[in-house]
């Protein structure tokens, strides 16, 4: 203990010699610079580190290796002995810093710069200067000149301390494998790593070239990841690459606790060649695993609740089927996966094309439409109705539950597949999310390839029982309980359109509510209307008049059905009640900056998934108890509508959809806290316990807290 | 929101299919401007047609542009140029209440303290020609040819230092360009990156 006083003392004495022996500031200037010695007894041709401080008035800001738009780099000439030799300095992480609509890089309040100095002819004591030139601006720019300096070989003491703590504000070499090129006007970097999930926790990328006009300085950073790869798209500078073939990068993020770091990757050529040929590699592995986890996430979307009816159609029209021919079946097998293919290629378009605009959106997307659920909801409402007899369809593009043996069967099977694309997207069943995460950091094709491996898995189960003469025969025979097993299944149609009716309360005012409510009630009243048959001609025409305005009205709603944003966020927070509170990142930045461990839950009316986990193993009693023993912040995202805030989260994550759990533990006594821990999609309250306790031996106590 | 939707769509298709707002290039035209001097003459780029322009973005209070002045190096330059039947215009994009910015009185002042020789003194304290220049900062230097093509772009010369004694014996772009211009020869450094003060924009 008394020997731990006495070097502390020793230290602050240490430190305070040097600087007041190093001090050179004057009181008028924007910037007070001292030079901070890792060693003072230096022997003949040894490099030495010196720290260059600068500390700079508030609001003022010094620059950066590359300074931006304008500006100007330090320069520092050293003398005292013969031929010092000086290394390139080594600057710590830079900030952006605006003004105007100019950009400019560099330091605000404190910066120290390190700079290896050997000094050949080291001698008997002597002094080492420093002249430095140095721009400082706030709005305005100021060139100063300072001369700085230490003793070597005398009394003076050196600060190694000091050294030390500049070296860790320094950005890190990873090793990273790295290249760069021009794309439709951008710089893109491609960042390429062996290390699992070594960009998975990074946020706030942001890309920090030491060479000046290889981007636009202003623009923003935007960035793409998955386990093996970050691809950094910056917009394109002034400067011809040509130009600059070679540049030390800085990639700067913040890491999954909020600080900010940065790792340097040096040498960086815009040539991209080399690198390319060991990528494809390793990226086909990454992308044989999407696909095949995209199929199998597509299957099991077959046994999703909301797919479910769909397949029930279906399976009723192959029990009619059976003893027809062959080959039609199998027309209608193919029909129907080209439907379910064509609308994953348009959805999937849009959603890249979105996507590639800048908009923040995942898979799912398109129920975040009040509009789209207010259309499913009808259709699933009318397919009821039809199921159970109340009127038979006519359309001919709308006889989805029509016997397949009619002329217009290839058509229904095409509808059918689209059908059950439309209905089946919220439903991320597991596995999928990964695979759609990995999707859409992909290039455009291969997102498309991987969107279609998941529609080609859901046809798959129907494709193979129309394919295979051996597998329909598993099926009952026909008879009277094909009526019954008809009517019945109106039901989970019925049970379907009261689900997104719920899913709509959740969008859209209480009067949109009751206009959607009248909308299927106009649609029975004007199937209802159109069925009627009264002997007079002009009965019958006001029969279809009438028939007409109902379902007139019903499409009405369609334009009445606006989006009611505040209320749902209002709504969040009047609900906290509960043992959560409504997601923002601003809170979790707070939060995380607390010792408290977190859990936060991304979840969406829509999705059925994140439904049943949260009735299995969230929101039950013992789950509560562990979270209020362990003060568990509970953080809840609704991304029911647009969320950018979510989007982002889960692009952090490498997902597209919900649900995601992710656990961050509380922080340990080191002061850091535990890798942050995604949760399966599939909970149980088990699962839940286990990850919380794991953690809780490391947590402090409140008292340990500095 | 469905609207939004559709708008973000159209946005998209719209931003894919116009260009976006670039900095001028070289070997392309300079961009078209029109703008009132200090004696209240206006002008237009396509006034010198036939005639070898230069751009000077300046500011009276940055350092950079008083390394310049001080040292009588751009003044020099001013003088020489346009006895050669050179352009040599001179652009004050700081804004209204900004470091820098100038009425056409204190122009005119300024340039009767410092003896500058420019052909005329242009006052965009909207910025306007700036931001079309992409004129970052003071000075940025422009040359564009005789036939409006923009041939060089960037720092007065290689030194970036705030010293008035550099002046001297920095190596010169512009006159470099300008020589290689009259020669008709290619300019060989047609873009370097321009130092000094970031210009004052609103």
């Amino acid at each position: 203990m008394f020997h731990k006083l006495i070097l502390a003392l020793g230290c602050l004495a240490v430190l305070s010699i040097g600087f007041s022996n190093s001090s050179q500031a004057a009181p008028d200037k924007n910037v007070a610079i001292r030079l901070l010695p890792e060693k003072t007894s230096v022997k003949d041709g040894e490099t030495i580190t010196v720290g260059i401080q600068q500390k700079i008035r508030p609001g003022w800001h010094t620059y950066w290796a590359n300074p931006g738009d304008s500006g100007a780099v330090i320069r520092v000439k050293w003398s005292g002995a013969d031929d010092i030799k000086a290394a390139p300095p080594q600057w710590p992480i830079p900030k952006r810093l605006p003004m105007g609509p100019l950009m400019n890089f560099g330091y605000e309040d404190e910066v120290t710069l390190l700079q290896n100095i050997t000094i050949p002819k080291a001698g008997d004591e002597q002094t080492i200067t420093a002249d430095i030139e140095i721009l400082v601006c706030d709005e305005i720019c100021i060139p100063e000149t300072h001369q700085a300096s230490f003793t070597i070989n005398g009394n003076e003491e050196p600060v190694p301390a000091a050294i030390e703590l500049a070296r860790t504000k320094l950005p890190i070499d990873m090793g990273w494998q790295t290249t760069m090129a021009e794309e439709g006007g951008s710089l893109v970097v491609t960042i390429t790593t062996d290390t699992p999930n070594a960009f998975n926790k990074l946020k706030s990328i942001e890309l920090y070239p030491e060479e000046w006009g290889l981007i636009s300085n202003p623009e923003k950073t935007s960035a793409k990841k998955d386990e093996g790869h970050l691809i950094l798209t910056h917009k394109r500078g002034e400067r011809d690459l040509s130009d600059a073939p070679i540049s030390n990068l800085l990639i700067v993020y913040e890491d999954a606790a909020g600080a900010r770091k940065a790792v340097r990757v040096s040498g960086v050529t815009g040539d991209a060649i080399p690198a390319e040929t060991t990528s494809v590699a390793e990226e086909t592995g990454g992308f044989i695993k999407a696909i095949l986890f995209a199929l199998l996430g597509g299957m099991i979307l077959n046994l999703m609740p909301c797919v479910f009816p769909v397949l029930s159609m279906k399976a009723l029209s192959l029990v009619k089927l059976k003893d027809k021919e062959l080959s039609k079946a199998r027309m209608n097998g193919i029909a129907y996966t080209v439907g379910i293919l064509a609308c994953f290629t348009v959805i999937a378009g849009i959603l890249l094309l979105l996507k590639a605009g800048g908009a923040q959106v995942g898979w799912g997307f398109q129920l975040q439409h009040p509009a789209i659920i207010l259309f499913l909801a009808y259709l699933f409402f009318t397919l009821g109705l039809n199921l159970i007899g109340f009127f038979e369809i006519n359309f001919k593009f709308v006889n989805a539950g029509q016997s397949l043996t009619q002329k217009t069967g290839m058509t229904g099977s095409f509808f059918t597949g689209v059908l059950a694309t439309l209905v089946a997207t919220p439903c991320t069943a597991p596995f999928m999310g990964v695979a759609m995460g990995y999707a859409l950091t992909q290039p455009a094709y291969i997102s498309l390839l991987i969107f279609l491996a998941l529609g080609f898995g859901l046809a798959l189960p129907y494709l193979a029982l129309t394919m295979s003469p051996a597998l329909r025969h598993f099926l009952p025979k026909p008879g009277a309980w094909m009526e019954t097993f008809r009517q019945f299944l109106a039901f989970p149609m019925f049970a379907s359109a009261c689900w997104l009716l719920w899913v709509l309360s959740q969008q859209i005012s209480h009067m949109g509510q009751l206009f959607a409510l009248l909308g299927m009630l106009t649609i029975a009243l004007g199937f209802w209307l159109a069925n009627r048959q009264p002997a007079r001609k002009w009965g019958r025409l006001i029969v279809l008049l009438l028939a007409f305005l109902s379902f007139g009205f019903a499409f009405s709603t369609f334009f009445t059905v606006q989006q009611d944003e505040a209320q749902t966020a209002e709504q969040l927070a009047l609900e906290a009640e509960d043992n959560w509170e409504g997601f923002t990142r601003a809170k979790l930045d707070d939060y995380l900056k607390g010792n408290d461990p977190i859990f936060v839950n991304m979840t969406a009316a829509w999705c059925i998934t994140c439904k049943v986990n949260e009735k299995v193993a969230l929101a039950i009693d013992s789950t509560r108890e562990i979270f209020e023993k362990n003060n568990v912040r509970y953080l809840k995202g609704d991304w029911t509508n647009q969320n950018p805030e979510i989007t982002n989260f889960l692009e952090e994550y490498g997902r597209s959809g919900v649900p995601i759990y992710v656990y961050y533990g509380p922080r340990m006594e080191s002061g850091a806290r535990p890798e942050p821990v995604v949760l399966p999609q599939i909970l149980t309250p088990g699962i839940v316990e286990d990850t919380i306790n794991k953690t809780t031996g490391n947590q402090p106590t409140g008292e340990q807290d500095l | 929101m469905i609207k939004t939707f559709f708008l973000g769509a159209l946005a998209v298709l719209a931003l894919s299919a116009a260009p976006a707002m670039a900095a001028p290039e070289i070997g392309k035209a300079a961009p078209e401007f029109t703008a009132t001097d200090s004696n209240g003459t206006s002008h237009k780029l396509s006034d010198f047609k036939g005639k070898t322009v230069v751009l000077e973005w300046t500011n009276p209070e940055c350092p950079y542009v008083v390394k310049h002045y001080d040292s009588k190096n751009m003044q020099k330059l001013q003088e020489e140029n346009t006895a050669k039947d050179i352009v040599w215009l001179s652009i004050n994009s700081g804004a209204e209440g900004k470091q820098g910015h100038l009425t056409a009185d204190a122009a005119n002042t300024y340039i009767k303290d410092k003896g500058a020789k420019q052909t005329a003194y242009l006052l965009d304290g909207s910025g306007e020609i700036g931001k079309a220049y992409d004129a970052k900062t003071t000075p940025h230097m422009f040359v564009i040819d005789k036939d409006g093509v923009l041939v060089y772009e960037g720092a007065i010369d290689d030194n970036d230092s705030a010293n008035p004694a550099d002046a001297a014996t920095a190596k010169n772009y512009v006159t470099a360009a300008l020589d290689a211009l009259a020669a008709g020869k290619p300019v060989e450094n047609s873009k370097t990156k321009p130092y000094g003060c970031g210009v004052k924009y609103e």
